[in-house]
């Protein structure tokens, strides 16, 4: 039996080493597993297939978009201009930010709570034990990021040679593999992550008013997307660097940090596999925020349930400055579209205003977006389930109400009738808050059906119908800008019927129980079979729609 | 001559967010000891163990652990210090002798698998030696996680409340395994909510609390805990173990004789029985 005494003549430790202790792990966990070798190499065949396949699809998509583009300016440009490479640029600018705050909330160093518990407490040298989750996530993001830089760099620039798109390709893996390691040394060296995240954000936040900056000032200036040899040298130098810090450093992490950022880590691919985007939202920020205070609101004005969860609202939204950076950066893309001459067209105005504005929703909402999974005020408060959700358009609508009219306005401006176009998204914004709500509140997804096979391999059926609640609101409700955007111009009618259509949106991102029409056409079919009728629907489990709702 | 002092607290105050969830203790656990911290749910026992341990910066005091300031991250400090928290946590496919294993051949013990066979009879858990933790109830996943603290050599042992989820014979097998462990020159640090296990185990005892902490004898500590002013929620923890071993001749038997008389107060006040507003942690 081992004793206390066995370290009383302190001889130095015959630990084993901590390759051997991942390796027993690894051995053991495999005798128990039931994947052969076989089907282990099937996967990776797949894998690499399939993402080949990607990239090659992609890259063919980025060079049939750009040929498609005109050659010239579709309407002659008196206002900004911004050089499509120029925008490329700041798109990859922002995915730099995006890299780096990712990162530093997902660690980007941790560790499982099974490796904190089993692991961390060995007497051995934990770099050893660390190095493979270290290496995992810049891994990552350099086979992300090479692909990600070199499609865009295609999409904007013509005439490439191949030598210059291995630069891209080079420039893009190294620059994302470099970015996620200088968050893992900042992490070693004990920088909050918080902090590291902010400055991810502050390049996010950039993007737009270095956009607008160029677009207003220097509108001659194509900016070159192919890095030079200089440029990748001191990528790869930022990379071997910071790589050897962040190995040797390894060991300076402290446990508590290894194990928040794994949790983190582990959570985030459980929302990620989930396609649960309001976990995964969740997973990155709620550890980032500040536990403390200054001071506490007084509440004063609050004098009723309904303006209590109204403040709640608002009070969580302002209280996540990445949410309000969201919105307001997103109200800068479309502008930044328009400038672009050869991107002025109305379908890339179209789409840059569906996307922008539905990023920006979903900043707005996310009161019930938490609310939904744990309705803590919600329950606290004397108010019905209907009428929770129709308080809580409230917010969403204000804020996108808001950001409708930053957006819609200029474009009116442009084409000579202010008036009618920022009607227009008075009569458009109830369809953002309809859909915001409908988003928020939609059920998680019945993994138990029957599985379909699809694009992203075999996934049960009634998950894409799930998936798209809020967005279908969101498109099938703003037909009516959309078609105004193609014709450059507001009828009276457009916006009687985008009025129209906002009631709609209303009435479906506040039904509670039973069936909308959207609800009808998305429903699973097996429910639909009970709906109709089917015994054997019903004999195989099928619910009714109204108590499958929540 | 090294100093035979294992854990030194001065005035340590520890917290979240830097809010305190206790007032700051002062305490010295020695070799071969064991000290006991009492207190109702949210008191802060549990914030002051992962203190000790490394897992949580004090917010201030001294502490210091073998003589150190303590640092998880040093080997030497891993290899001396052995831990079970309420930490349920397990490789989903290693078996529950590999976790023993995997501890003891970490540690570099000569004959893992010899006792690995001996801690698994010891905690009742021969016969699932070779299944997948997710099979076991939650008991069992305790024993595991206590079998696992004697895996490895140690000089302070720190455990977290460790009569949680047990039956009453494992909580006089663990007072026992206790016990021989102070015998054999081993310190132990541990929370609990059993008065049981504290009048069997401990030396001496602090009740953690909001205004004050204080240093107490083990009787009177059960006492407190019994008499319900901690606030202590629970009930199987006051009943008499099973084996009816007797209690205070185990005490008594087992190390230093714990402090008897009044409670010696650290702070600033007599102890009011666990009274007032309690901070939880955020």
């Amino acid at each position: 039996m081992t004793t206390t005494s066995d370290l009383d003549d302190r001889r130095p430790l015959a630990v084993p080493s901590p390759r051997s202790i991942r390796r027993y792990t690894r051995a053991a966990a495999n005798r128990h597993g039931d994947t052969s070798i076989g089907a282990l190499l099937s996967d990776v065949y797949s894998a690499i297939l399939m993402a080949a396949i990607g990239l090659g699809t992609a890259i063919g998509v980025a060079t049939t978009l750009r040929d498609s583009l005109p050659k010239v300016p579709a309407r002659p440009h008196e206002g900004l201009l911004l050089p499509l490479t120029t925008l490329a640029a700041l798109v990859v600018l922002a995915f730099a930010g995006t890299a780096l705050s990712l990162a530093a909330r997902l660690g980007p160093v941790g560790v499982g709570a099974a490796e904190a518990r089993w692991w961390l407490s060995l007497p051995v040298r934990r770099r050893g034990l660390l190095r493979p989750a270290a290496w995992r996530l810049p891994a990552t993001a350099a086979l992300v990021g090479g692909p990600v830089v070199l499609v865009l760099v295609l999409f904007a620039q013509e005439g490439m040679t191949g030598s210059a798109a291995v630069s891209t390709l080079l420039g893009g893996l190294l620059g994302a593999g470099a970015i996620v390691v200088l968050a893992g040394v900042a992490q070693t060296l004990g920088i909050d992550r918080r902090v590291t995240a902010r400055v991810g954000d502050v390049l996010l936040g950039l993007v737009p008013v270095l956009g607008l900056a160029a677009a207003l000032g220097a509108r001659d200036v194509a900016v070159g997307l192919t890095p030079s040899v200089v440029v990748l040298v001191l990528l790869v130098v930022v990379a071997a660097v910071g790589g050897v810090l962040l190995d040797l450093r390894l060991e300076r992490i402290p446990v508590r940090e290894l194990r928040d950022s794994g949790s983190v880590a582990t959570q985030a691919a459980g929302a990620v596999v989930s396609l649960d985007s309001r976990e995964l939202g969740r997973a990155l920020a709620d550890r980032m925020t500040s536990v403390r205070r200054r001071r506490s609101i007084r509440f004063g004005w609050v004098s009723s349930p309904a303006r209590a969860l109204l403040t709640a609202d608002i009070v969580l939204w302002w209280r996540s400055p990445r949410h309000v950076v969201q919105v307001v950066a997103a109200a800068a893309v479309p502008a930044l579209v328009a400038a672009v001459s050869r991107l002025d067209t109305p379908f890339a105005l179209a789409t840059a205003y569906l996307v922008a504005g539905y990023v920006a929703m979903l900043a707005t909402a996310e009161g019930p977006r938490r609310a939904e999974m744990a309705p803590i005020i919600d329950r606290l408060l004397p108010l019905g389930a209907r009428e929770v959700r129709r308080l809580r358009l409230v917010v969403p609508g204000v804020l996108m109400g808001l950001w409708t009219l930053a957006v819609l306005g200029p474009i009116g401006w442009s084409n000579g009738d202010p008036a009618g176009w920022l009607a227009l998204a008075v009569a458009a914004t109830p369809v953002w808050a309809g859909a915001a709500i409908r988003s928020a509140y939609r059920p998680s997804p019945d993994w138990s059906g029957p599985l379909a096979a699809t694009p992203m391999g075999a996934l049960p059926t009634g998950v894409g119908s799930v998936l798209v609640r809020g967005p279908d609101v969101v498109l099938l409700g703003m037909v009516p800008v959309l078609i105004s955007i193609g014709i450059g111009q507001v009828t009276q009618t457009l916006i009687v019927v985008q009025a129209v259509c906002a009631l709609i949106a209303v009435a479906v991102g506040s039904r509670v129980k039973g069936f909308s029409i959207l609800d009808m056409a998305a429903e699973d079919p097996r429910t639909t079979a009970t709906k109709t009728g089917s015994t054997a629907a019903t004999k195989s489990g099928g619910r009714s729609g109204t108590t499958s709702r929540r | 001559m090294p100093s035979d002092v294992v854990i030194r607290a001065r005035s340590l105050s520890v917290g979240y967010g830097g809010e305190p969830v206790c007032a700051p203790v002062t305490f010295t656990v020695r070799t071969g000891e064991a000290l006991a911290l009492v207190g109702a749910n949210g008191s802060g026992k549990s914030t002051i163990l992962r203190a000790v341990l490394g897992l949580l910066e004090p917010s201030g005091g001294e502490l210091s652990v073998l003589g150190r300031p303590v640092d998880e991250r040093e080997a030497i400090f891993r290899a001396e210090v052995s831990s079970v928290l309420d930490d349920d946590a397990y490789f989903p496919a290693l078996t529950v002798a590999e976790h023993l294993l995997l501890t003891a051949r970490g540690h570099g013990v000569d004959d893992a698998a010899g006792l690995t066979e001996e801690l698994l009879a010891e905690f009742g858990l021969s016969s699932h030696a070779n299944v997948l933790p997710v099979s076991l109830s939650s008991g069992q996943r305790r024993r595991l996680l206590l079998a696992a603290g004697f895996a490895r050599p140690r000089r302070l042992l720190v455990l977290d409340e460790p009569e949680q989820r047990l039956d009453q014979q494992m909580r006089g097998a663990l007072a026992e395994r206790l016990r021989a462990e102070r015998a054999a020159g081993g310190s132990v640090l541990l929370a609990t909510h059993d008065p049981v296990l504290l009048e069997a185990v401990a030396s001496r005892a602090v009740l953690v609390g909001d205004e004050q902490s204080v240093l107490m004898s083990p009787a009177d500590a059960a006492r407190a805990i019994g008499a319900e002013t901690l606030g202590g929620d629970d009930d199987a923890s006051r009943t008499a173990p099973a084996d009816g071993a007797p209690v205070t001749g185990a005490t008594a038997s087992g190390g230093p004789t714990p402090t008897k008389g009044p409670s010696t107060p650290v702070g600033k006040a007599a102890p009011q029985g666990g009274s007032g507003k309690r901070r939880r942690r955020p």
